[in-house]
């Protein structure tokens, strides 16, 4: 058991943690993810800050009905208090079309360059390619969706962050 | 969260994700006492409209609901787990796809949901008591098969029980 183990689990959970924040729209778990100085670039949809992403993807999302950010593959090298990661993601995100409701799926990896400060690692530069993606119209299942995009979501009663 | 984790808060994390994991290969399987095993004797399961009662209650109902289907695939990738002593809470992504025949057509439906889940360690053992599972969107549709060879099964018959040897299909679990 070494140092190691534990900085890799600490950037795993960073990385969940940004799923976590885009698909309930939670700005403020966003930012933490993202050193201060970090920057975003998202190709044509983002150049920017890291925190200025999630400000501008948390309203975005707003025109979806739901997403889901799934992260699969990760392979991360460290080298001291530095990092460098690739996440392989599956998103998948609904919205209304008139009566129809409408999927877009993207395969794609989040790219980033991470550092510890304060004993706290976070992302210092974040590269989005997105592989490919789909948009399809789908039949949705009848249920009535209990996932929140506050903190009214179930989640915030076991998870505090 | 702030911090680099303990030894102990990282093998916590470890046997808890272990225990995720099981409930999928257990609800593919149809192995309803290795599903079981992942709840305490007390511990409650909120399915929405499909089920609410009991932990070891809904792994019946799943397994006896998922007969009906003729494969799916239960796949959990982001999970998030925080570690407060003897008792935890976790939020784990589940992207799970079931097929099904229809009138001589392939039913596809895919789910996209979590899985939030409150822990207790009792006797060394982590264990759920309170499950409520949230799903975010799900589809149904026709596919064309695109013809692998089905070797995979829901029983002791499953290829997988030959390389994870610790116990056969359907043993009791004591816990």
């Amino acid at each position: 058991m070494s140092d190691e183990t534990a900085d890799r689990l600490a950037i795993m959970d960073k990385i969940y943690r940004y799923c976590r924040s885009v698909d309930r729209l939670d700005v403020a778990c966003g930012h933490s993810v993202f050193h201060e100085d970090c920057t975003a670039d998202f190709g044509a949809s983002y150049v920017g800050t890291g925190r200025g992403w999630i400000d501008f993807i948390c309203e975005e999302h707003k025109k979806f009905l739901h997403h889901s950010h799934q992260v699969t593959n990760v392979i991360i090298e460290l080298d001291g208090d530095k990092a460098g990661s690739e996440s392989y993601v599956y998103a998948t995100l609904q919205r209304q079309d008139g009566d129809k409701v409408i999927q877009h799926n993207f395969w794609a990896r989040y790219i980033d360059t991470w550092s510890k400060r304060d004993g706290e690692w976070g992302v210092d530069s974040r590269f989005c390619i997105v592989d490919y993606g789909t948009m399809d119209e789908v039949t949705p299942l009848p249920g009535d969706p209990r996932s929140r995009r506050d903190t009214t979501d179930t989640s915030y009663t076991v998870l505090k962050a | 969260m702030t911090g680099i984790p303990d030894i102990e808060t990282l093998a916590d994390k470890q046997a808890i994700t272990e225990v995720v994991r099981t409930y999928c290969r257990a609800v593919d399987r149809l192995d309803i006492p290795l599903g079981q095993s992942i709840f305490h004797d007390d511990g409650e399961a909120d399915y929405g409209p499909f089920y609410q009662g009991t932990g070891k209650g809904v792994i019946e109902a799943i397994c006896a609901s998922h007969h009906h289907l003729t494969s799916h695939s239960h796949q959990v990738t982001n999970i998030l787990i925080e570690v407060d002593g003897d008792t935890a809470g976790s939020e784990s992504y589940v992207f799970g796809t079931m097929r099904s025949e229809q009138d001589g057509k392939v039913m596809q439906i895919g789910v996209w949901g979590r899985y939030l889940d409150r822990w207790e360690k009792r006797n060394d053992r982590w264990g759920i008591v309170q499950r409520k599972v949230v799903f975010e969107h799900d589809e149904i549709r026709e596919v064309t098969s695109a013809g692998q060879e089905p070797r995979s099964t829901r029983d002791g018959s499953d290829p997988s029980y030959q390389f994870l040897t610790s116990r056969k299909f359907g043993d009791p679990i004591d816990v």
